[in-house]
């Protein structure tokens, strides 16, 4: 039994260009910021999850659970909210001030969305989303065979995993929700794109950064060669997004928190780009295990003279100056060098590239990357 | 192997938004019917033959442009047109004028023929659209666009393998309630704009209404009726039955189809079935993105009573006029 | 298993559409086996779509990059890179993304080196300031052809005999939005938040010019044709590629496909189940492709086109853009 308690409040966005946004979202506690997005959730299958959901805005909320079925409040199936004939939210909600309880039992293990179901298309894009993880029942993160994400024998066995929920954000509504001025939604122009409610290059910050207090979910995935990782996609936003990762495919093993198997037959398959669209959730496992090259088996090529190529971009990388992974080679002065261990940067990023601006302004947006170690601390890569 | 006849026109009038009103070009049934969007239902079974025509039209306001059918997901069409001929059926072709295609099928000029009869042999059961082939991108979305829906043989005799389903027996396809829905999108200042002959500027494409069958919530919930948007697309259902929803996207946009917090089974993409004697490869969504022609079918059995809403989980798509709740939604309603 | 060994250089051009108008773009040039006194007189000839990068499965391929600079930009001294999108294990060196490793300045080459493992359809795009390079035209196709062509002497997608072909087309998808290229050409920043496109593209041409021949005089920097011409009952294999920044929904009327491949990879299980499926409807995200075969049908003309119906125009004007032609001619 899992009782997970959520304040909608109010609070800012920032953004590497300097802006400030007032947005939506959900808190884990009274006192606490709102977050963007809110509080994952991580509940075991078969547990049952109650829902508080107590609203300090000046309009009703709710929570609708897509993928989640038999939701109850008081006892009750949840049910859509009018108000003199109208629909104001497609579940049960809570008025300003007051606080509304859902139940339900995680009946399948997989990544869902959970979002507001009242005043839609706002509510949503002013940051009223989170994730749920819900972990097989089996689940054991110290056993191989049951550290997976839909159950032994699932062939979805990972060693690290990590959530990345997309968004988009139009800072004409913010705004106008702000000072309370009407919006048309027809108007709606996204300007920044958001992964785990941060824009790029906030998103490879860590979890928890003291001036990002209402976005505390970094994007930044990091394993070392050879390992699985599990990387769960989240489409919170109203657009599509092209998300790509560089270095290698994603195995697709489940979407909207269904395992793509039918009894023995699978169905999971390796894309480049996986289309991520609104509302969806994708369970992939990357891995990558490089083309063998170290300093004893070097590269066919000879590295040029780096003072004659263009390094990083204005006077930073990511790269370590070598190509070999765990090797540090000599970056050309006057380019800072965020590389400490040798490791290796592979760009994930939509491929609809207007996303990975801030603003029109690259490199920005719905961007992170993946960093290979040679080695890394066990610890990194939890989801809790 | 019957052969289902369907006498069409092309008709200009007027189309009920939930806040007003404004022009369209639809199908009509010949000689009685009045302009509708979608156009009227063809319903056929596996074998059939299909005789399709378009017919010129006296009885309602012309478009004032060449018309034409377009049957994506169908083969080996023929067609033949009176006067001008061919007289004798031949298969489709894009037209051209100046050496670059105007049409992408045989077309009729009401000024010229009386009809233009397009035929196929109905070989696979499904949903598909028959649309426009002239100057689609206007009269497509003026409303030009229609369904077929093709049943397999036995889909309505009891104790047959076929009895109500989709694709067949071991289709996964078996339903109780079954719901077509076309999805779409409408630019309202294109439909007051649109000149017959006439080419409009696709680039100021700007759809603001968002619909089911022709229609925008809360018309949506409204019945079957006479009117030019005649299809509801409320489903009234009870516990444990299996419902069948077709959803079909014969807008220019990409839609997902978010299904009432219900997780449904696709059972077939295009009208191809997912589940064969050799694959089972049908798989389980809470919703469905669909690019512009594309349709899925999807079953789901509610296990709870109550009112549910299935709609665009794009949601500037629930609105109409920016105000919510509109747009592109309906209801199903499950009783015990 | 071949060595081959490409010198492609990166420069600008202008391609022209059917309205009569033409556009400044970035590009890459084949300059392999120019000598080096006369590599220059590419200047300014990038072509849209770049060269076809064509390759067997286990060929070791060293492609260096040239930056010839930009003639009709002299002010602007852009660093580009390869990119080979997909490449499965790529190390950062040679995976083109300047942020993470080296980009090449004007008047410099570096050499990036593939050994490609498994075949299908790729894509390559300079990663330089992507959403600009990308949109001023930097992409080309990539095709890595699989061992059981050389075994059997037939053609293939993959390593697997049901994906076999008789004749395949590419079909490069690209918008284009004048604006940028506009101001890219007249030193001017534009807000890529505001992306609008005008004009949509099959093998960067826009219907009618979709179905003239390959290297046509009046497209001297638009040489790819996408033209598919059949036999009754021949197999034939379209590679789709997105290299644009929107979906795209593409149609044949009246010829369902089979799609056997995707981000070049088999349609295939993870226990080897065969997933391969038919669809009447193509829809394809940026950044991703598609393998489909179809058989050609009975003797005739079969219009190719986006559904989204609004792309099938010149700057707003139908028919033109997004559009080509499956032409079915009768057997031998
Ligand atoms: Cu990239
Ligand atoms: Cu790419």
């Amino acid at each position: 039994m899992s009782l997970i308690n959520l304040w909608v409040k109010d609070g800012y966005l920032s953004t590497p260009d300097g802006n400030s946004i007032y947005f939506w979202g959900f808190s884990k506690s009274e006192n606490g910021p709102a977050q963007l997005p809110g509080p994952h959730m991580v509940v075991t299958q078969g547990e049952t999850v109650t829902v508080n959901l107590y609203n300090t805005l000046s309009e009703p909320v709710s929570i609708s659970f897509p993928g989640q079925t038999g939701v109850t409040v008081e006892g009750q199936p949840v049910q859509p909210q009018y108000s003199a004939g109208r629909l104001v939210s497609f579940v049960n909600h809570a008025e300003p001030g007051d606080m509304v309880s859902y139940t339900f039992t995680a009946t399948h293990p997989g990544t869902f969305i959970y979002e507001s179901g009242t005043n839609p298309h706002v509510q949503i894009p002013m940051g009223l989303y989170g994730g749920m993880v819900v972990r097989p029942a089996d689940y054991d993160p110290n056993v191989k065979e049951y550290k997976t994400a839909y159950g032994t024998g699932t062939d979805t066995e990972f060693d690290r995993e990590y959530l990345l929920i997309m968004g988009e954000i139009d800072p004409d509504l913010h705004q106008a929700v702000e000072e309370g001025r009407s919006y048309l939604i027809s108007k709606y122009m996204p300007r920044y794109w958001t992964l785990n409610g941060r824009c790029a290059p906030d998103t490879m910050l860590m979890d928890n950064m003291d001036h990002l207090p209402h976005q505390p979910y970094s994007s930044m995935i990091m394993a070392q060669p050879g390992e699985k990782v599990l990387i769960r996609y989240i489409g919170a936003g109203i657009g599509n997004h092209s998300l790509h990762p560089h270095g290698n495919h994603t195995r697709i093993v489940g979407m909207d928190g269904r395992l793509l198997r039918n009894g023995n037959v699978d169905l999971s398959y390796k894309r480049f780009t996986v289309l991520v669209g609104p509302g969806q959730t994708y369970d992939q496992i990357y891995q990558w295990d490089g083309l063998g090259y170290t300093p004893e088996n070097p590269i066919p090529i000879t590295l040029p003279n780096l003072r004659n190529m263009g390094i990083g971009n204005v006077g930073w990388t990511m790269w370590s100056g070598s190509p070999y992974l765990g090797v540090k080679g000599d970056i050309p002065k006057g380019v800072t060098s965020f590389n400490e261990f040798g490791e290796y940067y592979f760009m994930l990023h939509s491929h609809k590239e207007p996303q990975i601006t801030n603003w029109g302004e690259f490199p920005g947006g719905m961007m992170t990357m993946i960093a290979i170690y040679p080695s890394l601390s066990p610890d990194v890569g939890i989801l809790t | 192997m019957a052969t289902v006849i369907k006498n069409l026109q092309v008709a200009a009038g007027s189309l009920s938004l939930p806040d007003k009103t404004i022009p369209f070009w639809g199908f009509a049934n010949a000689f009685f019917g009045s302009p509708q969007t979608p156009g009227p239902l063809i319903e056929a079974t596996v074998g059939d033959r299909l005789t399709i025509r378009l017919i010129h039209n006296n009885s309602f306001a012309r478009i004032g442009e060449p018309i034409s059918i377009i049957f994506p997901g169908q083969e080996n069409v023929m067609v033949r047109k009176i006067p001008s001929g061919p007289l004798i059926p031949q298969p489709v072709q894009p037209q051209y004028a100046g050496g670059k295609m105007i049409s992408l099928t045989n077309y009729l000029d009401e000024n010229v023929d009386w009809l233009i009869e397009y035929s196929f042999t109905a070989t696979k059961p499904g949903i598909y659209l028959y649309e426009s082939g002239t100057n689609p991108e206007k009269q497509i979305q003026m409303g030009v666009y229609g369904v077929i829906v093709i049943r397999p043989s036995g889909y309505n005799t009891p104790d047959h393998p076929n009895y109500k389903t989709a694709y067949g027996a071991g289709t996964g396809s078996d339903y109780d309630v079954e719901r077509i829905l076309v999805i779409g999108e409408i630019d309202s200042i294109m439909h007051n704009d649109v000149e017959p002959g006439v080419y409009y500027d696709m680039l100021k494409f700007k759809p603001d209404y968002w619909v089911i069958n022709g229609r925008s919530f809360p018309d949506t919930l409204a019945g079957d009726n006479n009117t030019s948007q005649p299809y509801g697309s409320k489903i009234s259902c009870k516990v444990g039955q299996r419902v069948l929803l077709r959803v079909i996207n014969a807008g220019f946009q990409n839609h997902t189809f978010y299904l009432g917090g219900f997780v449904g089974r696709v059972v077939a993409a295009d009208s191809f079935p997912l589940m064969t004697p050799t694959l089972d490869a049908t798989y389980e969504k809470t919703g469905v993105t669909l690019g512009s022609g594309q349709s899925f079918d999807i079953v789901f059995t509610p296990t709870t009573p109550g009112d549910f809403y299935l709609y665009d989980r794009e949601y500037h798509h629930l609105v109409n006029n920016n105000q919510f709740p509109g747009g592109m939604m309906t209801k199903i309603e499950v009783t015990t | 298993m071949a060595i081959i060994e490409k010198r492609f250089g990166a420069t600008d051009g202008w391609v022209n559409m059917p309205d009569g108008t033409s556009h400044y773009t970035f590009g890459f040039v084949d300059i392999t086996g120019i000598p080096e006194k006369q590599i220059f007189e590419y200047r300014g000839k990038a072509t849209l779509l770049a060269p076809l990068l064509e390759v067997y499965q286990g060929d070791e391929v060293y492609l260096t990059l040239t930056n010839l600079g930009l003639p009709s930009r002299p002010d602007l001294d852009d660093t580009h890179t390869i990119h080979w999108h997909g490449f499965p294990n790529q190390i950062p060196l040679w995976d083109g993304v300047p942020e993470a490793s080296i980009s090449v300045p004007v008047g410099r080459d570096f050499t990036y080196y593939y050994k490609p493992l498994d075949p299908g359809t790729y894509m390559y795009h300079c990663h330089f300031e992507p959403v600009e390079h990308i949109q001023m035209g930097m992409v080309g196709p990539l095709i890595v052809r699989p061992q059981l062509e050389k075994d059997l002497g037939r053609k293939f997608a993959y390593n697997d005999e049901s994906t076999e072909f008789e004749r395949e087309v590419l079909i490069f998808l690209t918008e284009l939005d004048a604006e940028p290229h506009y101001l890219v050409a007249n030193v001017q920043e534009f807000d890529w938040t505001e992306y609008s496109p005008e004009y949509w593209l099959i093998s960067g041409r826009s219907y009618p010019d979709t179905v003239k021949p390959g290297n046509e005089p009046t497209l001297p920097l638009q040489p790819f044709s996408s033209l598919i011409e059949a036999c009754e009952g021949e197999k034939v294999l379209l590679r789709f590629i997105n290299l644009g920044f929107q979906e795209h929904s593409i149609q044949i009327l009246g010829v369902p496909f089979k799609v056997v491949g995707q981000d070049a990879q088999q349609l295939r299980g993870y226990h080897g189940e065969d997933i391969s499926y038919w669809r009447n409807t193509l829809y394809i995200g940026a950044g991703q492709t598609v393998d489909a075969i179809f058989t050609a049908p009975r003797l005739g003309i079969y219009p190719l086109y986006s559904r989204n119906h609004h792309k099938n125009t010149i700057a707003g004007i139908s028919f033109g853009g997004m559009i080509t032609e499956v032409r079915v001619l009768p057997a031998p």
